[in-house]
């Protein structure tokens, strides 16, 4: 019976799972956050480029889950895109707002890709990536760049005009761009709607 | 240019969370006039957004990490449980007493907060009929009879915020866009609880969220996030907030999803 219920969980749904969350179901988070945390945390340490900061947001964001202080609607699309946008987005509230416990933020963020024996990616989670890096690819350097420090940098759209010395309105329209062409380059290959 | 094909570019920026200042207002300002158009072009920039997010290779959490968080729920879990459980028996002659003076402070508060009273006082009677009707029917199905108790359990919890000793309330205003919304705080600083009943307050533009405030002098504290029915009404529990105290002010921002740690976007609704 414990392993009937132990696989059910394993199987059951996002949606399933959050329903019993917002019943009060404090083992169906642990099964969420087996699913999900660790592509939370890839796309925190991103932003932050400190594993112990990142780790605090993973944990933010599950809390915020759990008190019902952050709630998911599918009509937003799927779980797992809205989740990650969370992380990423409390991340650069935690970088906007000084209160990283570690000061240490790397350069080039792509060196902060840590390569350990995680858990399995599956095979849909890979294509997903060389997707998204070959479209990224298709990207003019000073558009990708431009991706790169709203993205993943999370500077605001002036912080980027002076970093890159370039006017507002310029930066406003590459943005613009950029993400038309990310669209374009994904669309085909069903990736966004 | 056209202005409109500059609020296209906006609202790009916007579903990456980088536009910031006065490009924010106006573009908040103008999807909150019903901007279809731009509505949709922050949908269709948030799925690139989405896309770039989980191309991120995946980095394992600490297994201390999990168990930390985990604890943290359980505990929270068995103590929402414990909360539920105890006052069952006793509830009923002290539910009595607290409608009593309810009825009594009513003549001094609005219609909407002697609706919003009368509103759980109604479905806690419900409730209790429910609950005696299950409990001496034959054959009952217990899982009913849980889920009656549980929310029996809650509406008496909504019920004591609302009439407690120490609660206190506070009318709060809408400002700028949302003028024609209007809230009642109901701020229980024993149990560190704040009910809000909000009317009249449009659903929060694509990509943001309400955020509630606890102003404690000048001082704002997060009380978490919320969303409204398409016709702009709801009601909002939030528990454990920080630095709840008799004479705090409450007022409410439009902020991105998920809420921020500071008040960045702009005041819709505010009271003190």
């Amino acid at each position: 019976m414990t392993l009937r219920l132990a696989t059910s969980a394993a199987a059951a749904s996002d949606g399933e799972l959050l329903g019993r969350i917002g019943a009060g179901d404090s083992s169906a988070l642990g099964h969420l956050y087996d699913r999900h945390a660790g592509q939370a945390l890839g796309v925190a340490l991103r932003v932050l480029g400190s594993r112990e900061d990142a780790e605090d947001v993973v944990q933010d964001v599950f809390w915020r889950l759990w008190t019902g202080r952050a709630r998911y609607d599918p009509a937003r699309g799927r779980f797992r895109g809205w989740f990650n946008a969370m992380a990423r987005n409390r991340a650069i509230d935690v970088l906007r707002s000084g209160a990283r416990r570690t000061s240490m933020r790397a350069e080039d963020p792509a060196a902060l890709t840590i390569e350990e024996d995680g858990p399995e990616e599956n095979a849909e989670a890979e294509l997903h990536r060389r997707r998204v890096e070959a479209a990224l690819a298709t990207l003019p350097p000073e558009l990708k760049e431009l991706v790169e420090l709203a993205f993943y940098r999370g500077l605001t759209h002036r912080e980027i005009a002076q970093h890159i010395g370039q006017p507002l309105g310029t930066v406003k329209s590459r943005i613009h761009r950029s993400l038309g062409m990310l669209r374009e380059a994904l669309a085909p290959l069903g990736d966004t709607p | 240019m056209t202005e409109h094909l500059e609020l296209r570019e906006l609202a790009v920026l916007h579903a990456l969370g980088v536009l910031e200042g006065e490009d924010e207002t106006r573009f908040l300002a103008h999807v909150a006039e019903g901007c279809s158009e731009c509505e949709a072009a922050v949908r269709e920039a948030r799925t690139v957004g989405d896309a770039l997010a989980g191309a991120v290779p995946p980095v394992p959490p600490s297994r201390e990490g999990r168990d930390r968080l985990l604890a943290r729920v359980h505990a929270d879990a068995a103590g929402r449980e414990a909360r539920r459980e105890p006052g069952i028996p006793r509830w009923r002659p002290a539910l009595g007493l607290a409608a009593g003076l309810a009825l009594v402070a009513l003549g001094g508060l609005s219609l909407r907060l002697a609706l919003s009273v009368g509103e759980e006082r109604e479905r806690r009677i419900s409730l209790e009929q429910t609950l005696a009707g299950e409990r001496s029917a034959r054959g009952e199905a217990e899982d009913a009879r849980r889920v009656a108790e549980q929310e029996l359990a809650a509406a008496r919890d909504t019920l004591e915020v609302l009439t407690g000793a120490g609660a206190r309330t506070l009318a709060l205003a809408g400002t700028g866009p949302a003028g024609g919304a209007s809230a009642r705080a109901f701020v229980d600083p024993e149990r560190g609880r704040l009910l809000l009943y909000v009317y009249d307050l449009p659903p929060a533009p694509p990509g943001r969220t309400y955020q509630v405030w606890v102003l404690v002098g000048d001082r704002p504290v997060s009380a978490g996030v919320f969303d409204v029915s398409p016709e702009g009404g709801t009601s909002y529990d939030a528990q454990e907030v920080d630095d709840l105290a008799p004479g705090v002010g409450v007022a409410v921002t439009i902020e991105p999803e998920g809420g921020v740690p500071a008040p960045t976007g702009p005041m819709v609704l505010v009271g003190s």
